[in-house]
C-alpha cells in the first residue's frame, strides 16, 4: 500500500517497486518536474532518462543516483526519446559510470542524441528489443512512434511489471508529490499531453499498445518522466483520460489565424 | 467573446498547477495586475473585459499559465 501524501526531496532517492528507483527534481517555476529512474538488479544497474545538465537539476539526480549505486556500475544508458531534460545530462554521467557502458535509444532518435557530444556510439533500439541483466531480469522496449517524436519509446520492466513511459501520461505538477492521484493529476496531465502532442492517432496507438500490454503481462505501476507515478489502481483511469484527450490543437489556433484550411486527415 | 467566462475557465485550469503558496500568489499578482481583481482562491471580484484577457495572456509569467489561457482563448475566441 502507498501512501498517497509521500513527497519527494532534492536528496534521497526513493525505491517505488523493487530495485527502481525515482531520482526526480522538482521544477517549482516551471511546474515541470523532470524524474530519472534508475533500475538497480544485483550488481549493475540501468539509467533511464538521466535528465538535464542544467546544474541545480543535475546536481540533485547525481546525489540520488550515488546514493543508489556506485555509478561505475551503470552498464546501460537508456534514453527514450531525444529531449534535452532527459538526454542533456548523458555526457556528464558518461565518464562516470562503468568503461563498458551502452548508451542506447529509439533508431530516429539515435541520430539527434549523438549530438550532445557524446564520445561513444549511441545503439539504435526497435520495437521488441529486449535487454537483459545479468540475473534474466528483462527490459523490453516498445515504440510508441510520433508520441511525441517519431522515435519515441516506453521501457517495460517485466519483474516489477513497471512501464517507463517517458512524455507519456506526464504533467504538469508544481509540487512534488510521487504519486498520481484523482484530485489534481488528471487535469494537470491533461493539459501537458494535450499540448504537447500533435497526434491523436499516435496517443491512440500508444494507449492501445499499453492496453495490450496490461492484457497480457499486467501492468503495475506507470513511471513518466514528468509529474507522478501512477499506481496500479488508477491506470484504468488515467488510460481512460488519454483516450478523452484533445491533442494538436495549437494547429487550428494557428492555421485560423493565418487563414488556412486544413484538410481534416488526422 | 464572453471575456468574463474565458477568465473563469482559465482561473479554474490554474488551480491544479497552482497549489503552491508561490505559484498561486504568482498568478493572483499577474490577474491583479492586467485588472482582473482576484483573491488567493482565484474567485474574481470585477468584471471582466477583453482587454483584461489580452492583458493576462501578456502578462503571465508562467508558461504553462499561457498554455491554460491558449486553451481558453481557442474555446471562447
Amino acid at each position: 500500500m502507498f501512501d498517497k501524501n509521500q513527497r519527494y526531496n532534492n536528496v534521497d532517492p526513493l525505491e517505488v517497486a523493487d530495485g527502481v528507483f525515482h531520482l526526480g527534481v522538482q521544477d517549482e517555476k516551471n511546474t515541470f518536474n523532470n524524474v530519472p529512474y534508475m533500475i538497480v538488479d544485483g550488481d549493475e544497474a540501468v539509467f533511464i532518462d538521466p535528465g538535464s545538465a542544467k546544474k541545480e537539476f543535475y546536481d540533485v539526480v547525481l546525489t540520488k543516483a550515488k546514493k543508489v549505486i556506485d555509478l561505475k556500475k551503470i552498464t546501460h544508458l537508456i534514453v527514450q526519446h531525444q529531449d534535452p531534460d532527459l538526454c542533456a545530462a548523458l555526457p556528464l554521467f558518461e565518464p562516470l559510470v562503468s568503461p563498458n557502458c551502452t548508451i542506447s535509444a529509439p533508431l530516429e532518435a539515435t541520430v539527434l542524441v549523438q549530438h550532445y557530444g557524446l564520445q561513444s556510439d549511441v545503439a539504435a533500439l526497435e520495437d521488441g528489443d529486449t535487454l537483459e541483466f545479468g540475473n534474466g531480469r528483462t527490459l523490453v522496449f516498445a515504440m510508441t512512434p510520433y508520441c511525441h517524436f517519431v522515435g519515441s519509446m516506453v521501457t517495460y520492466d517485466v519483474q516489477t511489471k513497471t512501464v517507463f513511459s517517458s512524455d507519456a501520461f506526464g504533467g504538469f505538477t508544481p509540487d512534488n508529490l510521487l504519486w498520481a492521484d484523482n484530485g489534481n493529476y488528471p487535469e494537470q496531465l491533461s493539459l501537458f499531453l494535450g499540448e504537447y502532442l500533435g497526434s491523436k492517432r499516435a496517443l491512440n496507438y500508444a494507449v492501445k499498445r499499453l492496453e495490450l500490454l496490461n492484457a497480457d503481462s499486467g501492468i503495475e505501476l506507470i513511471c513518466p518522466q514528468h509529474g507522478c507515478v501512477i499506481p496500479k489502481e488508477l491506470i484504468p483511469v488515467y488510460l481512460n483520460a488519454a483516450k478523452d484527450l484533445q491533442v494538436g490543437q495549437q494547429i487550428d489556433t494557428l492555421a485560423k489565424k493565418h487563414g488556412i484550411t486544413l484538410t481534416d486527415i488526422n | 467573446m464572453d471575456a468574463q467566462k474565458a477568465v473563469e475557465e482559465i482561473l479554474e485550469a490554474a488551480k491544479p498547477v497552482t497549489v503552491t503558496v508561490d505559484s498561486r500568489a504568482a498568478l493572483v499578482e499577474d490577474c491583479n495586475k492586467s485588472g482582473i481583481m482576484v483573491d488567493a482562491d482565484l474567485n474574481i471580484s470585477s468584471k471582466v473585459k477583453e482587454e483584461h484577457l489580452d492583458n493576462l495572456a501578456n502578462n503571465l509569467r508562467s508558461p504553462i499559465l499561457k498554455m491554460v489561457v491558449r486553451k481558453a482563448l481557442r474555446k471562447y475566441s
